[in-house]
């Protein structure tokens, strides 16, 4: 293989997957919740989405699936309220009920998307990377522009210290609802995505998505990490974009030096745990 | 005068305690006035403070903000009415974050009409060319006076009824001490905002206040005003 096309496959795969690390960006980093959600509401929007492109189109269904995000999104943010359930149980839990919802959706464990018109397929775009490329950009401009914006601010307030944004009599869990709410987009729509590019959609896809997007996080930051402590939303997107790359990239290294695709889960395990590993205050959340 | 706070036939009980830290305990505070609350530890100085800042609920009695029950008053409009700062910094300022985003945090908690003068009140202050050379230096990197500076310089900025200092000096020498104690004083008198002020520091105590509550284990609270002729032993003394 060319080093042009490991490139641009690596690139691909990290225009497919950006979106969830920016959802995460959102939940892990700016409200410090632990939010593993994301594995059902993967599936959730890949399920939607092919249950509505028949009638919606394909710019339809992905919008009905970011909707069905944002909806899921508000429920987690209902269910963590008041810290009363620990953030990291909430979203096992919805993960392990969404498995229920998301067969129901589907009508089977996996369903066919072969032949059928898709956002990417739909003449809007020459090439689909250029597309999902194109996708991105939109995705990391309302995500920028939401960390600049004053809800940005407060949501970072909100991770920081929830008890003094509470006593200054800022309504907090309504910064834990956008937050969760805008991830879950992201999450649903990268899920309807993956679901036009890949043809199918799986009830088991989306494990293991929450956790690969907290690793890229973790990676892009100890490639990026500074000195300074001062917060610039630029900088952190770059850094989780050059985390999610780096991370295909390391798997696309492993398949090529022949590792089988059934121990790829142990070696990706293994490069998760040394980010996690190396970046131990971000992790705990103690690094601003 | 206004009785801005009114605590009527307080009594508070903690869960499982035999005896009522607090009982049958009538206070008031008006506006512009400087009370402090001094008495030896466990005498229920800072249970006092937390029931007034509506983080502990009273076993019975009922309190008054401006005449109005504090059941009355929502989360929000507490939040912005009544400001409660400690010793604990952390509880107070975010700290991770740069001095200018917790201000702007501050001032984000003022309704938008009131925003734009809230950061002119701001830069008229005291300490602002002090701390507009602290920007962009994060919280946690700052000396301890310094970020009680900042502290206090945001608590004013909100306009608050009330002002609740739980031991805020105990960890500055004492010239920082000294001179955060006038700046609270002389801001509190111009805004005419109502402070109760719980320390261990009695000079601080004889110094600033218009009125002294003592706080004894197992008896009434004593209040006594302030006319500036008693001594700081006659205080110590009352406590015991």
């Amino acid at each position: 293989m060319k080093v042009i096309d490991f490139f641009l496959m690596v690139c691909e795969q990290t225009f497919l997957f950006y979106p969830v690390v920016l959802s995460l960006y959102i939940s892990y980093r700016l409200l410090k919740l632990t939010d593993l959600s994301a594995d059902g509401v993967y599936v959730l929007g890949g399920a939607v989405f092919a249950k509505t492109l028949p009638f919606a189109g394909p710019l339809g269904a992905t919008c009905i699936a970011g909707f069905f995000g944002i909806l899921l999104g508000w429920i987690v943010a209902l269910m963590q309220r008041g810290n009363h359930i620990r953030d990291l149980i909430v979203g096992i839990l919805v993960t392990f009920m969404l498995y229920s919802v998301n067969f129901e959706v589907l009508g089977r464990p996996n369903y066919s998307l072969l032949g059928k018109l898709t956002l990417l397929k739909a003449g809007y775009f020459s090439q689909w990377i250029i597309g999902l490329a194109f996708i991105n950009i939109i995705l990391v401009a309302i995500v920028y522009l939401l960390c600049r914006s004053r809800y940005g601010l407060l949501m970072r307030a909100f991770g920081h210290n929830y008890d003094l944004l509470i006593k200054m009599g800022f309504p907090a869990e309504r910064y834990r609802i956008i937050g969760l709410s805008m991830g879950s987009f992201l999450t649903a729509v990268t899920g309807a995505l993956f679901a036009q590019i890949n043809g199918f959609v799986d009830l088991n896809m989306g494990s293991g998505v929450a956790l690969i997007a907290i690793g890229a996080l973790m990676i892009g930051h100890h490639i990026f990490r500074t000195k300074n402590e001062v917060y610039h939303p630029g900088f952190d997107l770059l850094s989780a974009f050059i985390g999610i790359f780096t991370y295909f990239a390391i798997l696309a290294f492993l398949m090529k030096f022949g590792v089988q695709p059934v121990h790829l889960k142990f070696f990706i395990g293994l490069i998760l745990f040394a980010s996690l590993r190396s970046s131990k205050g971000y992790s705990l959340g103690v690094v601003s | 005068m206004i009785d801005l706070l009114k605590v009527d036939d307080l009594t508070f009980s903690y869960p499982r305690s035999i005896a009522p830290l607090l009982q049958n305990f009538s206070f008031t505070l008006q506006e512009s006035e400087f009370c402090a609350v001094i008495g030896q530890n466990g005498s229920g100085k800072s249970t006092f403070l937390k029931i007034v800042g509506n983080r502990y609920q009273p076993t019975h009695g009922r309190i008054y903000l401006n005449s109005i029950p504090f059941s009355h008053i929502s989360d929000i409009q507490m939040g912005r009415w009544v400001i409660s700062l400690t010793q604990r910094m952390d509880q107070c300022l975010f700290f991770p974050m740069t001095v200018k985003e917790n201000i702007e945090i501050w001032v984000e908690r003022l309704p938008a009409t009131q925003r734009q003068d809230a950061w002119e009140l701001f830069e008229q202050g005291h300490y602002f060319e002090r701390l507009k050379k602290l920007y962009d230096r994060v919280v946690a990197g700052l000396s301890g006076g310094e970020q009680q500076i900042l502290m206090f310089s945001l608590a004013f900025l909100s306009r608050p009824k009330l002002l609740l200092l739980d031991e805020h000096t105990s960890q500055l020498d004492p010239q920082m001490s000294t001179a955060i104690m006038s700046h609270i004083a002389n801001t509190a008198r111009e805004r005419r905002v109502g402070v109760l002020m719980v320390t261990h520091n009695l000079q601080h105590a004889l110094e600033y206040a218009d009125k002294i509550v003592i706080m004894k284990e197992g008896l009434a609270p004593i209040e006594i005003m302030n006319d500036h002729t008693l001594t700081l032993d006659q205080l110590r003394l009352a406590i015991l």
